[in-house]
């Protein structure tokens, strides 16, 4: 049988803090949209279960399109069962005003929840929602039949990383050796798939499209492909996402004017894999000089148009010639002289600088 | 530096004006509007070009302001000298920049060089045109303006950039600006962003626990979720109740059915066999009875034939009478009808015979008329001629009056004529004779014949007898013409009195005539005899009628046949013993004719009565063997009885209908039901009423319908907390947005203001390094003018301050004198500053103009102090200003 994990999606994400208004609007319908596509995927490959592990949502507001749209694709592919486990974004808003929820959706709740993925019982799906109060008991009482083939739904941060956004903590530890054929895993955006012992894998799906730089990369769902008679999972990832996100650092260290470092950023960005449909984000790197006419506004609008979205981030360090000032009898050169000799730190020094030498030499001041 | 000569080819209202300088002061004394500044304006623009380039004013475009009136080039040339070498600049302008001309001569070969370009100016005094004519141009209007800009300062402090310190002023604008406007203020950027930041921390607040708030309300919606499905939990449970009292209702409903189909089956039963009992023997069947009525229908139409067929007493006499009558045989229609047509014709001949014999009216008027006109065969004929002759009389007498009065006027008209005639005869011939007797005597009297001779000539006695003559003549013809005329009216007179005879005679013999016949004929008449014609001619037509008629009446009749026609109908009637008389043989043979016909009709009446008896003996016969077989005893009233059968058949086959109806309904009852069902035990628990089921739903139904309400109340909530939600976190987002803005904001103004600070400090360090040299010379000079020193100082930034008990006064607040006084000894002093080796020139386009006497000796002193070092220009319209 087939089953696709997927987990992450953030639907109704806002997106607003790298797109404007309009783009986030349309980025917001394309998570859905993707959603959309993953089910008629699953439809036509003939999955029969779709894992959700959590994060489906974003946050507590559901907006009606979402959660209709959601409950419609559930409705209308009666075949394919929909696991949903709740992860730290998830609400229970979704179903909220719900009455009859669809017969092919399947929930979890606080506690361990077993479901039957064929008819013959040899395949077994648990999950359970992690709150606190029950995280530490449950992963430590869990104790499935190892003569099952068993696949574990989760919501939470594996145990080595770091917790963030009050995610519960999963202990790989916890689940290892108790014939766990497959841990399908929730939270972190990012592929990720090892073994969990020597049978058994867990797996991070990862979301379903990129939301912000922090998501660069390949971004899908795992396709599993179970032998109900060997018990073996074969599993793949499948890159879905509508677009891709990239950080792409362009060195203009030495370069002195925009121009320049525009056609520097477009000789980078087109050695890269970036198309005309992905998001870009540049990140300006390198130490220019403190007198560099680098207008960061002129060069996202120089790059912009060959991306969906495209914008510039200045990482660049201020170089100030100071024993090219020293024996300058001018108002540049006892500005420079002063500053140097000022307790100030060197980055704010260079910043000064920057700015006064900009406005003698007749510059504008930027209004950033 | 020295300017040697100058040539004004054409410069404002000047025109080729030349004149030459020496060294130290060169006056130069003119009136107001003589051309003192355009003067110092045309050397100035000799050396820096014509200012004021893109400004619409003619005050402040010199390009206009110094354009010829009479157009055409205008400029011309200017000899200087500098480290020893002379030369001429010729410079010429158009109508703009591109058409000016520049030269540069070596005044001492007249070549042109290019030691200089056309931007000498700042090629020789090293600073550019507003720093001149703030420095050694000195004109009257801007005296007072000592200000330093860059390269005056770049040059005093000998920097080697002077370009940054001229920026320096728009820098620190910009600075300034951008400052002000990243600043706290309302207005300021950091202010809006903060105000910004207030409304939407506002907001936040008002949303603080709206996340709580959600979390409560869904949990109450869930809590509602349960009460609605323990509510519909409820209605579940109802409707298994609402099955199960459904269902034992029904099988009451069926036990009660099946008991009533029970009872109504006994019922229609006893109904049935009662209506039986009427009958004595088996229940005739419909189609039986029907053969019944069909019989009894037979013997009363019978009945009723016989009874509308029977004679009554009237008819049976008369048919027993015309029985009698028509013993030997019944007259046949024909014959009558031939008797009818023989009757018809016996009355025609008798009319006819009737109508050609005269009445006694007739007969006695024809008597009394045969005797007037005696056997006269004709005698309308004759009396007609007595009428004509009559009439011919009457005309003759009238004839014969008419020309008797014609003739009597004839002979009156005779007499007259003859009368007159005779007298115009007498008067002609009087005349004649006058006349003529007049001619003899004028002929025979000589004096007379004399005197006519001399008034009229010798002819006039022969006129006059000539005329005599001729008159007689006439008299002559008259006569005889009167007697012809006479002669034939007197003719006619005698014709007219025959006529008159003749016609008096025919008169008379007409009338004896007349007469004559009415005589002989005894007819008395008077003068009336024109009416007794006319009376007597009608009487002779009506005799001659009257006796034609009695003539016929005489010679044509029908007696002998219808004689034999009397004869013939009467003897027919007879043998019927109707005939009475032989005047009214047509109403007796019509009384025949009725008799036949009443003998025919009563007759035939009798025959059809007779079959009908035969008819009804038949029917009752059937009808007696018919109900004796059904064990009926037939009644008199066969009809009334088989009335009664009818009605009790007709009963019991509707009773025996609803029997089996009701059976039917009974047998279709139990196949249709399940009957252990029906006959099973209804458990009482079920039994419970409608009532009482629609009373617990009602409640049920309120519960949910409440439930649900407040369901819907909750989820509407939900939705609009779900919007305040939505909104406390794009304000958090906004909140995050706006103090990130804000302290990026907040870190630039703070870094610009130490960029500022810095740069201002950079400008002080600079300009402190020529302050006090420029303060030296300030002083110095401001005592050769004023006698005093140490009044004023000079900051970093070149700005003058006067000392006032213990204060700093800024420049601008002193009088304009004052003003001006400081204004050229900086400038003097910025000029010594400014130029260590060879001095430039001075002009001084008349500037002391505030001062008043006291300072004006002192300028005056101090012009001429410095002109051992500068050569001046210095034009004034003042004897006492030099």
């Amino acid at each position: 049988m087939k089953i696709i994990h997927c987990a992450d999606l953030h639907l109704d994400s806002k997106l607003t803090a790298n797109l404007d208004k309009e783009k986030a609007k349309q980025r917001k319908q394309e998570l859905l949209l993707t959603f959309k596509r993953m089910v008629s995927y699953a439809a036509d490959n003939g999955v029969e279960a779709i894992l959700i592990c959590g994060d489906l949502f974003d946050t507590k507001v559901i907006s009606a399109t979402a959660r209709n749209t959601v409950l419609s694709e559930i409705e209308n592919h009666p075949d394919i069962d929909f696991y949903y486990l709740k992860g730290n974004h998830d609400s229970d808003n979704f179903l909220s005003s719900e009455e009859d929820i669809p017969v092919n959706l399947k929930l979890f709740n606080d506690t361990w929840t077993e479901y039957d993925l064929t008819s013959d019982g040899k395949v077994k799906l648990y999950g359970i929602e992690f709150n606190g109060a029950n995280t530490a008991s449950a992963q430590v009482n869990f104790v499935p039949d190892p003569s099952d083939i068993n696949i574990v739904m989760l919501h939470g941060q594996e145990s080595e990383a770091a917790a963030k956004d009050k995610a519960e903590i999963i202990d790989l530890k916890a689940f290892r050796n108790k014939g766990i054929n497959y841990l399908a895993l929730g939270h972190i955006h990012e592929y990720k798939c090892d073994m969990l012992d020597g049978e058994g894998k867990y797996c991070y799906s990862g979301c379903l499209e990129g939301r912000g730089f922090d998501e660069c990369g390949e971004h899908g769902f795992v396709e599993l492909n179970i032998d109900t008679e060997s018990g073996n999972i074969d599993d793949r990832f499948v890159s879905f996402a509508l677009r891709k996100l990239y950080e792409i650092n362009v060195d203009i260290t030495g370069l002195n004017a925009s121009p320049d470092i525009i056609l520097r950023a477009k000789n980078v960005l087109s050695s890269s894999d970036a198309s005309d449909e992905d998001l870009v984000k540049v990140v300006l790197t390198g130490e220019v000089d403190v007198e560099c006419e680098k207008d960061i506004a002129f060069i996202a609008n120089s790059l912009k148009d060959d991306y969906y979205f495209l914008k510039v981030y200045d990482n660049t360090k201020l170089h100030v010639d100071y024993d090219a000032f020293m024996l300058d009898e001018s108002l540049k050169g006892e500005f420079v002289r002063i500053v140097k000799a000022s307790e100030l730190d060197d980055d704010e020094k260079a910043d000064i600088i920057r700015y006064g030498l900009n406005v003698i030499a007749g510059g504008d001041i930027d209004e950033d | 530096m020295k300017i040697e000569y100058c040539h004004i080819e054409n410069f404002g209202k000047l025109h080729d004006y030349k004149v030459d300088f020496n060294d130290g002061i060169n006056v130069i004394k003119q009136n107001n509007g003589w051309g003192k500044s355009t003067l110092a304006a045309f050397i100035r623009a000799m050396f820096y070009g014509l200012e004021g380039k893109g400004r619409t004013g003619v005050s402040n475009n010199e390009r206009r302001k110094f354009k010829p009136w009479q157009g055409g080039a205008y400029g011309g040339s200017l000899k200087f000298e500098t480290k020893g070498r002379h030369y001429i600049i010729e410079r010429f302008f158009g109508s703009k920049d591109a058409e000016d001309t520049f030269v540069l001569r070596n005044a001492d070969t007249n070549l042109e060089v290019s030691d200089f370009s056309a931007n000498i100016g700042e090629e020789l005094f090293h600073i550019n045109s507003e720093s001149f004519n703030k420095t050694v141009f000195i004109s009257q209007n801007d005296c007072a303006n000592s200000d330093a800009s860059g390269d005056i300062n770049s040059r005093i402090g000998n920097i080697s950039d002077s370009i940054d310190l001229n920026r320096f002023e728009s820098a620190e604008k910009k600075l300034k600006d951008e400052i002000n406007r990243l600043n706290t203020t309302k207005t300021g950027l950091q202010g809006k962003l903060s105000a910004d930041l207030s409304i939407v921390r506002g907001r936040l607040n008002q949303n603080a626990n709206i996340e709580e708030s959600i979390d409560t309300l869904m949990a109450r919606i869930d809590s509602r979720k349960e009460e609605i499905n323990r509510i519909k939990q409820e209605n579940r449970e109802l409707s298994l109740r609402k099955d199960r009292a459904t269902k034992a209702a029904g099988r009451i409903a069926l036990k009660t059915r099946y008991a009533e189909l029970t009872e109504d089956l006994l019922l229609k039963e006893k109904a049935m066999n009662e209506e039986k009992g009427y009958f004595p023997g088996e229940v005739p069947g419909p189609d039986r009875f029907k053969e019944w009525e069909s019989a009894n229908r037979s013997l009363q139409s019978a009945r009723a034939v016989s009874e509308s067929h029977m004679l009554n007493g009237t008819e049976k006499a008369a048919y027993d009478s015309l029985c009698s009558a028509f013993k030997d045989g019944v007259p046949d229609e024909d014959t009558i009808n031939g008797y009818m047509a023989e009757t018809n014709r016996l009355y025609d001949l008798k009319a006819e015979d009737a109508k050609n014999t005269l009445s006694e009216e007739e007969s006695g008027r024809y008597s009394f008329l045969k005797e007037i006109f005696n056997n006269d065969r004709n005698p309308s004929e004759t009396v007609k001629k007595l009428n004509e002759d009559w009439s011919a009389k009457e005309n003759a007498d009238a004839n014969a009056v008419m020309k008797t009065n014609d003739r009597d006027r004839d002979i009156k008209d005779l007499n007259a004529l003859k009368k007159a005639s005779s007298g115009r005869v007498l008067t002609v011939l009087l005349i004649g004779v006058l006349i003529s007797l007049t001619g003899l005597l004028f002929t025979v009297v000589p004096s007379l014949n004399a005197l006519i001779e001399n008034v009229f000539g010798g002819f006039l006695n022969i006129i006059v007898i000539a005329l005599g003559l001729m008159i007689f003549t006439t008299f002559v013809f008259l006569i005889v013409r009167n007697s012809k005329r006479f002669n034939e009216i007197e003719g006619e007179i005698a014709e007219k009195t025959d006529e008159i005879n003749r016609l008096s005679e025919e008169a008379e013999e007409k009338e004896r005539r007349v007469k004559g016949y009415l005589d002989r004929h005894n007819i008395f008449y008077e003068d009336d005899l024109k009416a007794v014609l006319f009376t007597l001619y009608t009487d002779a037509s009506n005799y001659e009628k009257l006796s034609e008629k009695a003539e016929k009446a005489e010679n044509f009749n029908h007696k002998d046949e219808i004689s034999r026609l009397e004869h013939d109908i009467a003897d027919y009637l007879k043998g019927f013993g109707l005939f009475k008389d032989s005047d009214d043989l047509k109403n007796m043979l019509t009384e025949l004719k009725g008799k036949r016909e009443r003998y025919i009709d009563l007759a035939k009446r009798v025959t059809e009565k007779g079959n009908a008896e035969l008819q009804i003996s038949k029917a009752k016969e059937t009808l007696n063997e018919q109900l004796n077989a059904f064990s009926f005893t037939p009644m008199p009233d066969i009809d009334s009885q088989l009335l009664d059968i009818g009605k009790h058949i007709e009963s019991f086959n509707a009773k025996e209908s609803l029997y089996k109806d009701a059976l039917l309904r009974k047998e279709k009852f139990e196949s249709d039901n399940d009957m252990d069902d029906v006959n099973a035990i209804v458990d009482e628990a079920d039994m419970i009423s409608a009532d009482e089921l629609n009373s617990i739903q009602e409640d049920i139904d309120g519960r949910l319908e409440e439930a649900e309400g407040l369901l819907k109340i909750d989820a509407n909530n939900l939705d609009s907390y779900n919007e305040r939600f939505e909104a406390f976190l794009d304000d958090t987002e906004e909140t995050e947005r706006l103090n990130g803005e804000i302290l990026s904001v907040k870190k630039k103004r703070e870094t610009l203001v130490k960029v500022r600070d810095f740069l201002n400090t950079a400008r002080e360090n600079l300009t402190s390094k020529y302050i006090g040299p420029l303060q030296s010379g300030f002083d110095e000079y401001y005592e050769v003018l004023c006698g005093t020193k140490d009044e004023f100082k000079l900051d970093a930034n070149m700005k003058l301050t006067k000392t006032e008990q213990g204060a700093q006064r800024e420049r601008e607040t002193l009088s304009y004198g004052y003003q001006d006084l400081c204004g050229f000894c900086m400038r003097l002093s910025m000029a010594d500053a400014m130029y260590k080796g060879e001095k430039p020139v001075l002009i001084l386009d008349d500037p002391f103009v505030n001062l008043d006497d006291e300072k004006l000796n002192g300028a005056k002193k101090l012009v001429e102090s410095v002109a051992e070092k500068y050569q001046i220009i210095y034009m004034t319209c003042r004897e006492n200003r030099i």
